[in-house]
């Protein structure tokens, strides 16, 4: 028996290897009990009635899926799409999540900073104070508030929507030229919307500026109180379609996160044959599922750490190290 | 769950003491403190960890089946559960005239290859599932905590022949872990 020198201590070669198999055995127990402890443990003890039941039951669905499926026309083109897959079409937002894990991860930067053009959670703060404004517009104009108050009221309303016409839009020219399939989706998902967005509070300022202001202003002291109520009508009108704008702003936002989840969401992924030199990793998400390229894997493994609150998921943090070792 | 606090297989005592009971009984005691036990006694035999859960799974409901006394209830778990892991690799229309040897695959999405599992286990580990399908499973009832005389019993062999398996396994272990030194080289304490 052949011995082993480790530090000051010397183990023959089966001590070794017996603690290597009992350490081994011990993180197995830890990892597979931390993994049922995440899924809500074992699964229910089912006896042979109960296990009956369940695949009865499953053959059952299947067997309906099945049929749904062959009645559909011949002509279906993704019938050779699981069920599943093909009857529930993705939200249009989510055909961004269907392009390639390793293209999605080669554009990762341009799909972000796409996404951060349009500044989504400022744009949703503009909008909203907008319709706030608008809607104290229309109940200082229908209460016949003083005209400081009213008028600075208006001017807040200005600013706000010079804001949101002023709104960056994702260029698609550049895309155009670049070429890749990817990232012109990703600019003509947000482009829409923003697009929406610039043209509608256009109208808003519009709408605004020969309307209201003409009501404001009136000189003649006897029509000055119905021509009030006219301006507050408009203000209502103003502060309807800002509400709608809101909602696009809304929508936009959803976009962006959209974007940043195709750019940084990879759990379950194939990345075996990305290239990853030159792409900046830090915010990856990746879980056990994800397969890296064989070279990289280690390195990314130990740059990445667990997320708060996502069970399973890990997020990549020294992406410095990765790119120096790998 | 347990672990084994002991590989030496001399000094070791019987996991269990024959004594049958019903088996549903035994199913509803055992079924929450074993199940994760059993997974990796399947892991270390070479399944994925879908294939471990669902025999697992599988070997649970065939427990509960009425009628069944059991009197050595985990080594039963790990014959079943292996036995269904098994039936899983063999499709219906191959007539095996034996137990395919089932080929050990490192999964990267199970818990052998967990981030919970560092480098120098997995290294182990990955040693430990290129051993043929005997000394993976003579190893993983040994980690587990049987004796000889038990895992004889369950794999339908003799004691010699665990032993057997059980020596190649570890001479394999060290080797593919540069444990072996070579044989020219002098002892520390020469």
């Amino acid at each position: 028996m052949t011995d082993v020198r480790r530090g000051e201590e010397t183990l023959t070669t089966d001590e070794v290897l017996d603690s290597k198999l009992a350490a081994v055995h011990r993180s197995m127990g830890a990892a597979v009990h931390c993994r049922l402890s995440g899924s809500d443990g074992p699964p229910e003890l089912r006896d042979p009635d109960l296990a009956l039941t369940r695949a009865l039951t499953s053959a059952f669905r299947q067997i309906g899926l099945a049929t749904v499926a062959r009645l559909q026309p011949v002509a279906d083109t993704e019938s050779t799409k699981p069920a599943s897959t093909r009857y529930s079409r993705p939200p249009q937002e989510h055909e961004l999540l269907s392009h390639l894990p390793a293209t999605r991860l080669k554009y990762r930067c341009a799909a972000l900073e796409a996404a951060r053009t349009v500044e989504p959670q400022e744009l949703r703060r503009t909008a909203g104070e907008a319709v706030s404004c608008a809607q104290q517009l229309s109940f200082l104009l229908s209460e016949g508030e003083r005209c400081t108050e009213v008028h600075g009221a208006l001017r807040k309303l200005g600013r706000r929507l010079e804001e949101m016409i002023r709104l960056p839009l994702p260029s698609r020219q550049r895309a155009a030229l670049a070429g890749p399939d990817y990232l012109e989706a990703v600019r003509a998902h947000l482009a829409a919307p923003a697009a929406r967005i610039v043209s509608a509070a256009r109208s808003i300022r519009r709408l605004m500026e020969p309307e209201l202001l003409s009501c404001l202003e009136q000189d003649d002291e006897d029509s000055m109180p119905q021509a009030w109520l006219g301006a507050a009508e408009v203000a209502q009108d103003i502060a309807d379609d800002l509400a709608r704008l809101a909602t696009e702003a809304e929508q936009l936002a959803q976009v962006a996160a959209t974007v940043e989840q195709a750019s940084n969401d990879f759990c379950g992924a194939d990345l075996r044959n990305a290239r990853l030199h030159g792409v900046p990793l830090d915010g990856v998400l990746w879980d056990l599922g994800t397969e890296w390229p064989e070279d990289w894997e280690r390195h990314i493994r130990e740059s990445s750490v667990p997320t708060d609150g996502m069970y399973g998921v890990l997020v990549i943090e020294h992406p410095t190290a990765i790119r120096s070792e790998a | 769950m347990e672990d084994a606090a002991n590989i030496d297989l001399a000094s070791r005592q019987l996991v269990e003491e024959p004594l049958a009971l019903p088996g549903r009984e035994l199913a509803e005691e055992l079924h929450e403190r074993e199940f994760a036990g059993l997974v990796r006694h399947l892991l270390f035999q070479g399944a994925s960890w879908t294939e471990a859960q669902d025999a697992a799974q599988d070997a649970f409901t065939q427990m509960c089946r009425p009628g069944v006394r059991i009197s050595h209830p985990k080594a039963w778990l790990r014959t079943v559960a292996w036995r269904s892991w098994v039936g899983q690799q063999v499709r219906v229309e191959d007539a095996y005239p034996e137990i395919p040897d089932c080929e050990a695959v490192i999964h990267w999405q199970c818990p052998a290859q967990a981030v919970e599992i560092g480098h120098e286990e997995r290294e182990v580990i990955a040693v430990l599932l290129s051993l043929p399908a005997k000394q993976r499973a003579a190893m993983a009832w040994l980690c587990d905590g049987f004796t000889t005389e038990e895992i004889a019993r369950e794999m339908k062999t003799t004691q010699a022949s665990v032993r057997q398996n059980v020596a190649r396994a570890r001479a394999a272990l060290k080797a593919g872990l540069g444990l072996q030194q070579p044989a020219n080289e002098e002892r520390p304490d020469d």
